[in-house]
């Protein structure tokens, strides 16, 4: 009795030291890539933000002398009375440069870089029609990655526009990738985060969080409101259906309103309050903004769905 | 050590049972073909409009149902459609965008207007008061009906109520095309009272049983080359008369229980962590927990 009660101590202790080593060794690979998407998000976060310091105004100033940098100049008027002014050309507005250039040309399944200023949230958005899931579980470089990438929603589509955009990201306790979304479940954050930017290849993108609230993914024969089934509204009754029920379904008033045309930002988390729960972020787009100069030509190199690989930086 | 033994025994046979069960779940499984033609009844409901219950052909008022809208999302080609207004409404029942191989409008069925898309087969049961939207392959019309087709119809026969009357009571226009029409009864060896084709664009018009359009607008005889009105079937002879409506048999009960494969959730990206770490923590914990007190029991 004594030796079996030894021999099970022995096995049990064995199992707790084995399971302590797997945990420890899983834990170890997720910090490496937290850390390892971190630096890549973090180099391309630095590039866009020095390039957004140096890009020049592009639309002429109203003095008539362009910015520097800029396609063509405006003459100075001629000194004296007798002399005729010059005819003015008209100024061509230069178009500012993609912060995100290089991203995107890192790798060509990038559609878009979402950026909810003062938080966590700043990452690339990935877009794979063919795999959908493709880069859930990837890195940005295609390699594998538990914390995955952000990923568009295969019938959302950027070009052409589709009336909703719908973003999902892991929920991580690490506060990575939509690990923080759901600070949005208090008011006051809220009040102090209300924008939303969405850098698309051709511009920027302004959004205003006009609904959240807590859903799921639902059954299949279930007749009830899906959130994540709403990309187009193509008629007054589909956008109603859409913007109604998210309207009642809101935590709170956001106060914001929207009505048949607008554009909508969906960005979708895990939740664990019911089984399939999702923590949902609505926005409004309320500017277009201003185009970028047209990206150059795509790096062959660059990963894709297939799975190439990116070259080493 | 016997109970050592006793115990590994348990475990083995508890193994064992596991494996059993892992592998019974598949000798098991339901398999349904997603291609299988469903059937949905629909019935306009006042204050709420059209509404529709799915996987059965009778509407029940007391079951659960749906607005008419989302059955575009689970109608699929060659299904079935039952349709049901008792109340009469100028709200048009939208089944376009998808081709159903059968919608029937139940007897007496009050105004109804139908945009039905593509349809193969439609039947008008007796009594009813509808105009279709539409290219229909076949259509039938069952006695005392008044119906009117807006787009083409292939072939439309319009039933009489037996022999002993004689007589075709229903009222039938067509804006499109007919390519062929015939005039008969339910019953067997039934008499044919009309048998026309090709009629021109808006002109097929039959008033209570009497054919009203011009000779000149149909021929008596089948075309050379068969028109082909669009998705319309061409009947070359007389069809013989059907036996009875293949609209499906009315049903007790409420909404069936859909196939296995919708009790699945919907495709979405799962974006939850995974917390198979902590778990390995727990375990950890746990058998660490039993090794010392199994320690301090020898003890």
């Amino acid at each position: 009795m004594k030796k079996s009660r030894k021999l099970l101590s022995l096995a049990l202790g064995c199992i707790a030291a084995a399971c302590l080593v797997a945990a420890a060794i899983l834990a170890i690979l997720h910090v490496k890539d937290d850390r390892q998407s971190q630096d890549t998000f973090s180099r391309f976060r630095e590039a866009a933000a020095q390039r957004e310091e140096t890009t020049p105004d592009p639309v002429p100033q109203e003095t008539g002398i362009s910015a520097p940098g800029t396609a063509s100049h405006t003459p100075e008027e001629p000194d004296g009375p007798s002399a005729q002014p010059a005819d003015t050309p008209e100024p061509t507005p230069a178009l500012a440069e993609n912060p995100y250039i290089d991203s995107f040309q890192a790798n060509k399944d990038m559609a878009a870089w979402l950026q909810i200023p003062d938080t966590a949230i700043d990452y690339p958005v990935m877009w794979t029609p063919e795999d959908e899931d493709y880069y859930l579980r990837r890195g940005f470089d295609g390699s594998e990655n538990q914390n995955g990438c952000l990923i568009l929603d295969t019938d959302s589509c950027v070009d052409p526009l589709t009336t909703n955009l719908i973003i999902h990201g892991h929920n991580m306790r690490s506060g990575a990738m939509f690990g923080s979304l759901t600070d949005y479940e208090d008011e006051d954050f809220y009040q102090e985060h209300k924008h939303i930017f969405l850098y698309t290849k051709d511009r920027q993108r302004r959004y205003e969080v006009i609904a959240v609230f807590r859903s799921q993914v639902y059954r299949k024969s279930d007749t009830v409101f899906k959130f994540y089934q709403f990309f187009q509204a193509d008629t007054q009754e589909e956008f109603d259906d859409f913007y109604d029920n998210i309207m009642k379904m809101s935590i709170y008033d956001t106060g914001v309103t929207a009505e048949f045309g607008d554009h909508f930002l969906t960005l979708s988390t895990c939740a664990y309050h019911v089984e399939q729960g999702r923590f949902v972020v609505v926005a409004k787009e309320i500017d277009s903004g201003e185009l970028y100069q047209p990206l150059p030509e795509g790096n062959d190199s660059s990963p894709d769905a297939s799975g190439r690989e990116m070259p080493e930086s | 050590m016997k109970k050592a033994k006793k115990f590994v025994k348990k475990l083995a046979a508890c193994m064992a049972a596991a494996a059993l069960l892992m592998l019974l779940p598949q000798g098991n499984a339901v398999t349904v073909h997603a291609d299988e033609p469903n059937t949905y009844a629909v019935k306009f409901v006042p204050d709420k409009g059209w509404l529709f219950q799915y996987y059965t052909n009778t509407f029940d008022d007391s079951a659960e149902c749906a607005e008419i809208r989302y059955l575009r999302d689970y109608a699929k080609e060659g299904d079935v459609v039952v349709v049901y207004n008792d109340v009469g409404t100028f709200v048009p029942l939208d089944l376009s965008g998808t081709h159903l191989s059968n919608i029937t409008l139940v007897q007496n069925t009050r105004q109804t207007i139908l945009n039905a898309g593509t349809v193969d087969d439609l039947y008008v049961l007796g009594g009813s008061y509808c105009a279709i939207n539409g290219n229909v392959k076949n259509a039938n019309v069952y006695d005392l009906s008044v119906c009117t087709f807006n787009d083409n119809v292939g072939t439309l026969t319009i039933y009489a109520l037996d022999s002993t009357h004689k007589w075709v009571t229903s009222t039938v226009s067509c804006a499109g095309t007919v390519d062929h029409y015939i005039a008969t009864t339910m019953e067997e060896n039934a008499p044919i009272y009309h048998d026309c084709y090709s009629f021109a664009e808006g002109t097929f018009n039959v008033k209570e049983g009497t054919l009203t359009t011009a000779a000149i607008n149909y021929s008596l005889v089948p075309p050379a080359e068969p028109t082909v009105a669009p998705d319309a079937a061409v009947t070359p002879t007389a069809p013989e008369a059907e036996a009875a409506p293949s609209a499906p048999e009315a049903s007790q009960g409420s909404i069936a229980a859909p196939p296995a494969s919708d009790d699945e959730y919907d495709d979405v990206p799962k974006t939850g962590e995974s917390f198979f770490c902590q778990l390995l923590l727990l375990a950890s914990i746990t058998c660490f927990a039993g090794s010392r007190v199994l320690r301090r029991s020898v003890k």
